[in-house]
């Protein structure tokens, strides 16, 4: 008698849980006729409270409009798949956002994202947008309202942690190797990267190549260079000298991005291999005990030259895509472009960052924080960068490239592959 | 003596293997009260500072581990029904009914057991899109009974064989029609092989991941493996709560489950009985 | 011409189950097949190209690492979780009473109804190589030495996928035996007991034989779970670190869905369904022959 008691119990508690959920899909279906897909990667925290913000703004965009958004977690591979899934099923969403790189190439070669210069033409969009927002694909159309701040691949550390350490921001590869010894001796985990991911590991990489020659990748990507002939080589041993005297966590290779950042925000770790994307957030998370530092020099005689080759920028074809599919283009790209800039306001207003697309004067936007003064150093420095370039796993001639980068970068971090073996599976990578 | 002594090794070595069973599941519970900064400095087997029970308020009213189970509940119990069904009746027409061309469907449908669901994702989402049910929990109920289709009907299908098929025969002169003798008296008989196949449906819809990552896209859709993962991912470095989702959404499976323990044993006991 | 003649009922009652079959696995399973000669990246136009894909595959040496890797994994199930789980069964039945014996597979089959995500959770926290709770008990029974990054560490990390199966699947196997064993008439045991058969003639000459049914069921069972190793391994390394747990079913999935090499996947499928069907027959001739000698 009791077990039935128990198990009418359950079940009634699930009845309820399943009406309960079911009655805001109807609720949200009734209010409009046709509501605008809206697909965001929820890709770490700090994405769900911008979109909050965006979502409680469009109305001011595009009024009367019905959005419905969703919110995908996962690794940015995961969420790419989704996207090239629900558009290969004729599923597409009316609006997305698009990492870009290798990942959006399928998608252009099969003309599932709408051409949006016809219609960004005819407005004032090109005047609100900075510049260098304005990349063209190589059929000379648009296709992305640009969404994520620009970003360059730098390091973050804790101001607090160096001070009480009595540590300086290192500036050669053997200082960096220092501040590590000094870091681990206190008990702390010396540098945080997301070795899961991989792409952060390669993105640190590639910082301490960029310190020996600005253009490597560059010349990989487009004049057939091999990495083997490269200052990836050098960057390489540096970074297996790193793991091997415990610079990073043990767990590392298993870590994904979402914690590295947590591990770095919460003091746990000393340092971070990060792009300058969440240096506005995770400045205000740590109330002000944030800043960065370029890749140290390998080379002792480059450390003069620090902070003129970086990598990152504008990515191309990333950001705000809308489907060919859709069945009102004009009012998705008006909410494509509320997408974009409400992130940018989002960006200034909430987290004082500067290097945002869309131009805050034009708006009146007026920041709530004062600038941090690392994003007010970032905003100068970027006037003095003489060689700019994407991101070695944004720019691989394909998608298995970029795999290939993401794999090889987080086997690396293991600590059980050698320079070799990794140099040569990013090799193979170019081949693919 | 040495009988003895034999018995000791092995009961020891099974309340190890007990202990490797149960430890795990007692840590979980552990570390579901206990706050992130204590999880991850260690001390596994110390008790917990102070009672974090925000972690199952979180879990519970901020989450949707809820709305998950039951979307894994209804999506499960569906499945099993829809299965036993469709195969009972295949098995009941191929075991009973005279004609032709039984042999071909037999070794068409034992291809479903070596053909793993997860190969074919592509396609089935493309069937599941052009004909209207993307993103509804009935696209998961036909994919994952369509793919424990085989295994349900051959079981079944022996299992008939192997009993004469006079009171069939009986019921006929009795003037009964067809769908009666299957619902009255084939389905009867047939029921405790069904129910062991069952528990080999629910494992598999229970746990069903691929299908779930690229039909569902509503979040008051997904069910458990999925909803948790992105609870975890989203969560990822608050161990104290998905460690309390974890653990409320094993609760109610594991209360069935210990309830229902005996009728599993039988279940799976009948199951062999067939030959 | 009786109802179990009729054209029409026999129509009725398989229909259903067809259509099911025919749209969510023929179908699909054909197109797949279809694809693997053609390049595509799932999204444009495919090329026909023959057989190029398989002639790629064939010297694609991470292919053949993964499918290494799943083999080991199906041997591993085959072993710890078919053979132990049956060997488990008859020591049960042989040296415990009804209630310790119910209560040793009770425990043994709590992880079958948890989910998958919670299982791989789970282990992915035992085996972190920080906090992990393995690390930690190895320090505390003093065998602190052999701490290790269990899913990082090229040594270990296969068998510790392997042990996340085997402790979901462990306690249904042996469920599966121990109802197996109970359908042998228990005169075959007294008879042999008279004869003074010991517990391991007895097992050779008479449980095993009698039970070949139901050790191809478990067989079947772990090969297939073993070989296509999926969930777990994409919820705790997705693959990695690198390619260290990458199994034949991550590969195809990297290779569809983050590679865009959509034939290409569909032709390693092609070469698995071949695989797992080989495998399979093996198995089924394997048994069959055991029956016969019954």
């Amino acid at each position: 008698m009791r077990k039935k008691g128990i198990v009418v119990l359950l079940v009634l508690l699930c009845t309820v849980a399943v009406f309960a959920s079911g009655q805001k899909d109807v609720d949200s279906k009734e209010a409009g006729s046709e509501p605008v897909k809206l697909l965001i990667h929820n890709s770490d925290a700090s994405m769900e409270k911008s979109l909050a913000f965006i979502m409680d703004h469009i109305d001011e965009e595009c009024p009367g409009v019905e959005i419905e958004l969703e919110m995908v977690t996962g690794s940015a591979e995961d969420y790419e798949t989704k996207v090239r899934t629900l558009i290969a099923g004729g599923n597409a969403p009316d609006v997305w956002w698009d990492h870009g790189g290798t990942w959006a190439t399928p998608i252009l070669k099969a003309e599932a994202a709408l051409a949006l210069d016809p219609y960004l033409d005819d407005s004032d969009f090109w005047d609100n947008v900075v510049p260098s927002a304005k990349l063209p694909h190589t059929d000379g159309h648009i296709y992305a309202i640009p969404f994520e701040n620009m970003f360059y691949e730098v390091m973050f550390y804790n101001t607090e942690i160096f001070e009480e350490l009595g540590l300086e921001v290192p500036v050669t590869a053997d200082e960096l190797v220092e501040v590590v010894k000094t870091v681990k001796d206190a008990g702390l985990t010396p540098i945080a990267v997301a070795g899961k991911d991989g792409w952060p590991a390669a993105m640190m990489m590639e910082g301490f190549a960029y310190t020996i020659d600005g253009e490597v990748t560059k010349n990989i990507v487009e004049s057939g260079k091999k990495f083997a002939d490269s200052s990836y080589v050098e960057a390489a041993h540096f970074m297996k000298e790193l793991i091997d005297m415990g610079a990073f966590s043990p767990n590392v290779s298993l870590t994904d991005y979402g914690t590295a950042l947590n591990l770095f925000e919460s003091g746990k770790a000393a340092m971070m291999a990060n792009g300058s994307w969440t240096l506005g957030g995770t400045f205000k998370n740590m109330s002000g005990a944030c800043d960065y530092f370029y890749y140290p020099a390998l080379h002792e005689a480059d450390a003069a030259d620090l902070g003129k080759a970086v990598a990152g920028g504008a990515k191309k074809n990333s950001g705000i895509f809308v489907s060919s599919e859709t069945k009102d283009p004009e009012t998705a790209v008006q909410v494509a472009i509320a997408v974009g800039k409400l992130q940018s306001r989002y960006y200034y207003e909430i987290n004082g960052d500067l290097a945002v697309p869309f131009i805050p004067e034009k708006f009146q936007w007026e920041s709530t924080v004062e600038i941090p003064a690392p994003i007010q150093r970032l905003g100068n420095d970027m006037a003095n960068f003489e060689h700019v370039y994407g991101l070695v796993q944004d720019v691989m001639p394909t998608a298995a490239g970029t795999t290939a980068v993401i794999q090889g970068a987080s086997g690396f971090m293991t600590g059980n592959m050698t320079v070799d073996e990794l140099i040569s599976s990013l090799d193979r990578a170019l081949e693919q | 003596m040495r009988h003895r002594l034999i018995k000791t090794i092995i009961t020891i070595f099974l309340l190890l293997l007990s202990l490797s069973f149960i430890y795990p599941l007692f840590w979980l519970a552990l570390n579901s009260f206990k706050d992130t900064a204590q999880i991850v400095t260690g001390g596994s087997f110390a008790l917990p500072e102070a009672m974090h029970f925000e972690n199952y308020t979180n879990a519970l009213f901020q989450n949707r581990i809820l709305s998950y189970m039951a979307n894994s509940i209804v999506i499960t119990v569906s499945t099993i029904l829809l299965t036993g069904l469709t195969a009972s009746m295949a098995a009941f027409a191929l075991a009973r009914m005279h004609w032709k061309g039984k042999g071909g469907f037999l070794s068409l449908f034992s291809l479903g057991l070596m053909i793993p669901s997860q190969i074919v994702i592509v396609p089935v989402f493309i069937l599941v899109r052009s004909i209207g049910l993307i993103d509804t929990r009935l696209s998961l109920v036909l994919s994952v009974s369509a793919f424990n289709f085989s295994m349900t009907l051959l079981i079944s299908y022996s299992f008939l064989r192997s009993l004469p098929n006079s009171i069939e025969e009986a019921a006929l002169i009795d003037g009964c029609n067809i769908f009666t003798i299957f619902a009255r008296i084939t389905l009867p008989v047939i029921k405790s092989s069904l129910a062991a196949m069952s528990i080999n449906v629910f494992l598999q819809s229970w746990n069903e991941f691929m299908f779930t990552l690229v039909l569902i896209s509503s979040e008051s859709k997904k069910t458990l493996p999925i909803g948790l993962l992105a609870y975890s991912g989203r969560y990822g470095t608050d161990f104290g709560g998905m460690f309390a989702a974890m653990v409320i959404a094993s609760f109610i499976p594991l209360v069935f489950f210990l309830l229902f323990n005996k009728q599993v044993e039988k279940a799976a006991i009948a199951s062999s009985m067939l030959k | 011409m009786t109802p179990f003649e009729k054209k029409s009922n026999v129509a009725a009652f398989m229909l259903p189950g067809c259509i099911l079959f025919t749209f969510f696995v023929i179908l699909p399973l054909v197109y797949t097949l279809r694809m693997g000669f053609y390049q595509s990246d799932g999204l444009s136009q495919a090329v026909f190209v023959g057989f190029d894909n398989f002639k790629k595959l064939f010297h694609d040496t991470y292919f053949f690492a993964a499918n290494t890797r799943s083999l080991k994994l199906m041997i591993l199930a085959i072993v710890f979780n078919a053979c132990l789980g049956l060997a488990t069964a008859i020591i049960l039945v042989y040296f415990f009473k009804d209630s310790s014996q119910n209560a040793f597979r009770t425990i043994f089959l709590l992880p079958l109804v948890l989910s998958i995500t919670v299982i791989s959770q789970l282990w992915l926290s035992i085996y972190d190589a920080e906090w992990g709770l393995l690390n930690q008990f190895l320090n505390l029974i003093g065998l602190g030495q052999f701490q290790t990054r269990w899913l990082i560490e090229q040594e270990t990390a296969l068998v510790s996928v392997a042990i996340v199966g085997m402790w979901q699947y462990f306690g249904w196997l042996t469920l599966l035996s121990y109802a197996g064993l109970k359908t042998i008439p228990t005169e075959y045991f007294e008879a042999a007991s008279i004869d003074g058969a010991n517990f391991l003639t007895t097992t050779r000459k008479i449980t095993l034989p009698l039970m070949s049914d139901t050790i191809k069921m478990i067989l079947v069972i772990s090969t297939v779970g073993g070989l296509f190793t999926f969930p777990q391994v994409y919820i705790m390394t997705g693959g990695g670190p690198g390619t260290l747990t990458q199994t034949v079913m991550m590969f195809i999935y990297s290779q569809v869905f983050s590679s865009q090499h959509f034939g290409y996947g569909c032709a390693a499928s092609t070469l698995v369904i071949i695989e797992i069907i080989v495998i399979l027959l093996i198995i089924f001739k394997f048994t069959r022959s055991e029956h016969i000698e019954k």
